[in-house]
């Protein structure tokens, strides 16, 4: 993969092709982020369509400071949040006020005894590679439902630390939250696709164990 | 002590590698003693490695459904040329 600099440098030259690249390699994860904060794929392609304009106005004044991927992406957040405010105004949500630490812990209760042990034993899940999840329709579909049905917060974190690999201070600084709330977010996002696993993993297994 | 209820809830920190010292020796020495949670925390890094490969997965097997905008919209290259246009007229 380029350089970012180069990259960075062609564009700022007004070479077409690297716009066509960085809008080819981008363009989906944007869309993937946009529908976190927004309810609807077409106001989500509105929102990445403003993010690229946004972009192009502010390259020949990007400083390089953060990384390109981390501008682009908090550009975005930004123009989805204010979309996304404006939208639920019925129903007013904060974005960033509402903290986690109220919401029900991220493993059930009952699966854990009064003195606080498992119950059962979490199983292995030996048979099932990340691989072979991924590569299978059924698995990888009950995968993209369960982060779908996250709630939007848990979802943007978990989108941009597990999907788009950025790492804890880029996310805060997209999302403008503190770094204790997105631990918080991360856990609970991660929590719940595990369960989400557990379950599809048991549907799809065979039910008896042959000795 | 530490129960298996805390350290599901530390899992993350744990893995993250944000915990300290004291906390993460309390966690290895649970482990040591607690299969299930052995169990859970492998759980936890195989979702985690399942979500790292969403993107290639999802550029590989879901047919493309119009996320790549390819060619690039006519509204998109306009922009883009005009700011170079500015650049070079000044």
């Amino acid at each position: 993969m380029e350089e970012e600099s180069t990259l960075v440098a062609r564009l700022r030259a007004g070479d077409e092709a690297a716009f066509e690249e960085l809008v080819g390699r981008y363009n989906g994860p944007f869309l993937r982020l946009a529908l976190t904060f927004v309810s609807s794929r077409p106001v989500a392609e509105e929102v990445v369509q403003e993010t690229w304009l946004g972009v192009i106005k502010g390259l020949p004044t990007f400083e390089g400071r953060s990384s390109l991927k981390t501008w682009m992406f908090r550009i975005l957040a930004n123009r989805a949040k204010s979309r996304g405010v404006r939208e639920r105004r019925k129903v007013p949500l904060s974005w960033p006020a509402a903290e986690e630490g109220l919401a029900a812990p991220p493993v059930d209760a009952d699966q854990f005894t009064t003195a606080g042990r498992w119950r059962r034993a979490p199983e292995a899940w030996s048979d099932s590679t990340p691989e072979k999840i991924l590569e299978t329709r059924e698995t990888r579909e009950a995968v993209l439902a369960a982060i779908a049905e996250l709630s939007a917060r848990r979802r943007a974190v978990v989108t941009l630390r597990d999907i788009e690999g950025l790492d804890s201070n880029e996310v805060c600084n997209i999302l403008g939250i503190s770094e204790t709330n997105q631990r918080v977010l991360l856990h609970r996002a991660r929590s719940d696709v595990r369960s989400a696993l557990q379950a599809i993993l048991k549907r799809s297994e065979p039910s008896a164990h042959v000795p | 002590m530490l129960t298996c209820r805390d350290l599901a809830e530390r899992a993350t920190d744990y893995l993250e590698g944000d915990l300290s010292l004291w906390h993460r020796l309390r966690v290895r020495v649970h482990l040591n003693m607690c299969a299930r949670c052995r169990a859970y925390l492998g759980q936890m890094r195989k979702t985690v490695r399942v979500l790292r490969g969403i993107s290639c997965a999802a550029a590989g097997a879901v047919p493309d459904d119009g996320a790549s905008l390819a060619p690039l919209p006519d509204e998109l290259r306009r922009a883009f040329r005009a700011t170079h246009r500015i650049l070079e007229d000044e």
